[in-house]
């Protein structure tokens, strides 16, 4: 199924567009991002509502996760769609998918409130689940809404009691990173008449290949890095202007240590260094091909230097090549 | 898209508070910047800018997504927003079986979000009851972005957990709902609320979940408030052109001593075993008849008593449902075990039909002759 980029549909459409958008879709002097194509089957781009993205890293292939429809696509690495399949255990509430080195798919499903990690090879059939073993035992209240496969583990997100669990690839217990504390001082700190925090949850959230976890929490107007060693960092400030936060959704970070946040009220995806500086941005909201609507989960692929980008109104995933100057 | 732009009232906002708000709205203003896109040019005004197809997509940016008893959604993508108000995603359900349908914009409040593919109801063009424009219903059409309260002074926090009100301060109402004076969809619509919020209060470890032990306790006035839009079916004994279903709904109407007694006795349909300390039921719940939010306990079992009164969201969600007319229960079905969403219905999946009961197997925990809920207040009988 491999395909050449000439054949793809939108690819004609590639050389116009750029112009237009290192003019208008793009702001800061340091990156330059090419619009290049809407995930797509051979009847155009295929219309998704905040798909979840991963990629695999090995075949560089992109993966989605459409949760109303419970479907997954496979995209190769021309944007062209070359398998999708339904879930079939239809009982099970899925809420997450990523995919492992080897290209299966893994599932996080919640059945009952505990979460538990259900594996399909990439034709979709079912291999089996990974049953999570050996937690502490305050972990059955721990309702895991994100999931991600790096760095031979599992991350399980719990967004609104604001945990992270590490299990590895047995689903044995490694690591929990309670956040609460930290992130309820910060909160403190940002409003200090108000000594009640409520309503804190995380928004995006993405593990890179060494095991680094980044994450947003949107009413902090904030983006965290959490190292290995545990130490956290924060970075972001609320506003309208370039590199200013809206509301902040996904994040992804790169192999350089680069990190993309994406904010879905400034309809913008922005990039900073490992430093935390401002590098640039691109997308707003409008129409045209390179602007973006509400945009959710990015994924990025540093080898090939794209960037993926699924949006709400029903637009679907946007493709960007990123330059760095 | 709609850009908006606001100059006049800028001024009357701004003061309040400019701050960032860690529980982001606390009963009032939140940080203008997860609204608003702000533009300060050093030659014009500044302006306050809505970027979004429409006011609810606003909203929808941070409250839409997976639900949960402590997340702040109500627009998931797989029904799991189980929360009391309810989850627009029974908008985008349609169910059809043999001999019936129950079309997904029946099963609530019809909100415009078109970033959300929410869109306005295609068939009803106002409020049954009253005037309120279909087309203009959105968020804000019942909450207020900005929380103002219509008594003055600055807002100190949430009014929906029944705290005290700080010395020389004031909380918000409760969930931001728009109070007398209200400009329900916009300033310049020009449609403005004359009852005032209701009172209510919900746990604070639970803040958007509901089972018979942990649920919003309804004091007062919610009645009265939906009649900001439905003032027909409140002072008319919910009389409607288009139904024949007549039934008291009125601010005062107080459950009668007999209502009360069968309300903490039912159990399930033949069964009066019960007892008013565990007589509490999600699917059937009541004001206490209090006005102060701060007498009202949302982890309370206990049942009604004197002073109690039935209201609209006795039998109604306030936003939508798995079932016709955002009910909390299908109205259509004589035994609850007939409900639709049902496991072989086209268009349902068996999330559906497991959260179109809030995670309760109604079979298993009621029986399978288990009729309507209006048994709760009746028993087998109607009057
Ligand atoms: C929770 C979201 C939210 C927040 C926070 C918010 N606004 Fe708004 N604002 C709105 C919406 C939505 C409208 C449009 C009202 C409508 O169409 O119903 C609006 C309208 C306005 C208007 C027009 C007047 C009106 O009431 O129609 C002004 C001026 C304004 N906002 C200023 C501000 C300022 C200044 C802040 C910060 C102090 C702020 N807003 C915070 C959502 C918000
Ligand atoms: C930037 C994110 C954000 C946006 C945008 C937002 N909300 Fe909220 N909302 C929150 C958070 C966080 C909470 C929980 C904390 C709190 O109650 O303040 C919340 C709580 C609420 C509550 C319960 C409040 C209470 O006191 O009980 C209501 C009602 C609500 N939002 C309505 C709206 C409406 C209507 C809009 C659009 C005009 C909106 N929100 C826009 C983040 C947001
Ligand atoms: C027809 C009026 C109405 C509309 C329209 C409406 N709400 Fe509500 N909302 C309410 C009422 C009433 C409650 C309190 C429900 C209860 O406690 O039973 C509520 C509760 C909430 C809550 C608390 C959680 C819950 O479900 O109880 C949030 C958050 C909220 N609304 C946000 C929104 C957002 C966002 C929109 C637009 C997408 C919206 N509402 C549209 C009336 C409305
Ligand atoms: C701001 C005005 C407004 C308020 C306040 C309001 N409604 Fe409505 N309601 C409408 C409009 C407009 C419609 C018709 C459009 C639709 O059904 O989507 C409607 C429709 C309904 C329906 C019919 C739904 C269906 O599809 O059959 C019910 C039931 C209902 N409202 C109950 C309530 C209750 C209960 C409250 C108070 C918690 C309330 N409404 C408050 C404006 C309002
Ligand atoms: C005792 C239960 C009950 C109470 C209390 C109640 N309703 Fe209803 N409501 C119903 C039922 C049942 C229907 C469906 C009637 C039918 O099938 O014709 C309905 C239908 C409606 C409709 C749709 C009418 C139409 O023309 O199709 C609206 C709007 C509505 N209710 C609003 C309200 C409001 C507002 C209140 C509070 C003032 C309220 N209801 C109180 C049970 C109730
Ligand atoms: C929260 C309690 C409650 C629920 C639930 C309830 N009712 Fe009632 N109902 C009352 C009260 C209170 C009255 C007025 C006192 C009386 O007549 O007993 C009443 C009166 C009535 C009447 C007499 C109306 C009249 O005009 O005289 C009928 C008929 C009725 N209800 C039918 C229903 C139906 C059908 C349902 C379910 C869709 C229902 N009720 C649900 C509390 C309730």
């Amino acid at each position: 199924m491999k395909k050449n980029a000439w054949n793809h549909p939108y690819c004609l459409t590639l050389f116009s567009l750029a112009a237009v958008l290192y003019g208008a879709g793009t702001a800061g002097a340091g990156i330059k991002a090419d619009f290049q194509y809407m995930l797509s089957d051979f009847s155009g781009p295929i219309p998704s509502q905040w798909a979840r993205l991963d990629v695999d890293r090995h075949f560089r292939e992109i993966y989605t996760f459409k949760r109303g429809e419970r479907q997954v696509q496979i995209f190769n690495e021309n944007g062209m769609e070359i398998f999708a399949f339904e879930l079939q255990d239809n009982a099970a509430m899925v809420t997450d998918m990523t995919v492992g080195d080897d290209g299966s798919i893994y599932l996080l499903a919640n059945r009952g409130g505990t979460p538990a990690i259900i594996t399909l090879d990439y034709r979709g059939e079912p291999q089996g689940r990974i049953e999570l073993s050996g937690l502490p035992p305050a972990m059955d209240a721990f309702h895991s809404d994100r999931l991600v496969h790096r760095n031979n583990s599992f991350y399980l997100l719990d967004s609104t009691s604001l945990r992270i669990m590490e299990v590895n690839d047995s689903g044995t217990f490694k690591t929990l990173h309670r956040l609460g504390v930290q992130l309820q001082n910060m909160a403190a700190e940002q409003d200090r008449e108000r000594k009640r925090t409520q309503g804190l949850e995380i928004g995006g959230f993405a593990v890179d290949d060494q095991g680094v976890i980044y994450f947003t929490v949107p009413v902090l107007f904030a983006a965290f890095r959490l190292n290995q060693a545990g130490i956290l960092e924060s970075f972001g400030r609320s506003g309208s202007g370039p590199g200013k936060f809206g509301v902040v959704s996904g994040i992804a970070g790169d192999e350089h240590g680069n990190i993309y946040v994406s904010d879905r009220l400034r309809s913008v995806v922005m990039v900073f260094d490992h430093n935390f500086e401002f590098l640039g941005e691109f997308g707003y909201r409008g129409h045209g091909e390179g602007n973006l609507i509400v945009p959710d989960d990015i994924a990025v692929d540093g080898k090939a230097g794209k960037i993926y980008v699924a949006q709400a109104a029903n637009r679907g995933v946007s493709v960007f090549r990123l330059v760095f100057q | 898209m709609r850009n908006m732009t606001f100059i006049s009232l800028l001024s009357l906002l701004l003061p309040v508070s400019a701050a960032t708000a860690q529980s982001f709205h606390s009963g009032g203003v939140g940080s203008c910047n997860g609204c608003h896109v702000i533009h300060s040019s050093t030659s014009g005004p500044t302006q306050v800018l809505l970027q979004a197809s429409d006011p609810s997509s606003i909203c929808l940016n941070c409250h839409a997504g997976s639900g949960g008893s402590n997340s702040i959604s109500v627009l998931s993508q797989d029904g799991s927003a189980l929360s009391p108000g309810g989850d627009f995603y029974w908008l985008t359900r349609n169910y059809s079986w043999t001999g019936g349908q129950s079309p997904g914009y029946r099963h609530g409040h019809n909100v415009a979000a078109l970033d959300y593919n929410l869109s306005s109801d295609p068939v009803r063009i106002k409020a049954p009851g009253g005037s309120y424009p279909s087309a203009r219903l959105g968020c804000t059409s019942c909450h207020d972005p900005h929380g103002r309260s219509a008594s003055g002074p600055a807002l100190a926090g949430s009014g929906s957990y029944g705290d005290v009100t700080p010395p020389g301060a004031a909380l918000g109402t409760y969930r931001l709902l728009g109070d007398v004076g209200y400009e329900a969809g916009g300033s310049s619509f020009g449609y403005s609320f004359n009852q005032p919020a209701p009172v209510a209060r919900q746990s604070s470890t639970a803040r958007y979940g509901e089972n018979d032990a942990s649920h919003v306790d309804y004091g007062s006035g919610m009645s009265a408030w939906c009649g900001n839009c439905h003032a027909g079916l409140v002072n008319n004994n919910h009389m409607t052109g288009s139904s024949s279903f007549r039934h008291p709904s009125d601010a005062n109407q107080l459950l009668t001593p007999a209502v009360i007694d069968i309300y903490n006795a039912y159990v399930k349909s033949n069964d009066l075993s019960g007892a008013i300390d565990s007589a509490y039921l999600q699917f059937v719940p009541f004001e206490r008849g209090v006005s102060d939010a701060s007498q009202l306990d949302p982890v309370s079992r206990r049942g009604p008593g004197a002073g109690a009164k039935v209201m609209c969201l006795s039998c109604h969600r306030a936003h939508a449902s798995a079932f016709g007319h955002s009910g909390r229960w299908d109205f259509t079905a004589e035994l609850l075990a007939d409900s639709h969403p049902a496991p072989a219905d086209s268009g349902a999946t068996s999330n559906d039909v497991i959260n179109s009961y809030y995670g309760r197997d109604i079979s298993m925990e009621f029986g399978t002759n288990q009729g309507q809920f209006c048994e709760k207040c009746h028993g087998g009988q109607l009057p």
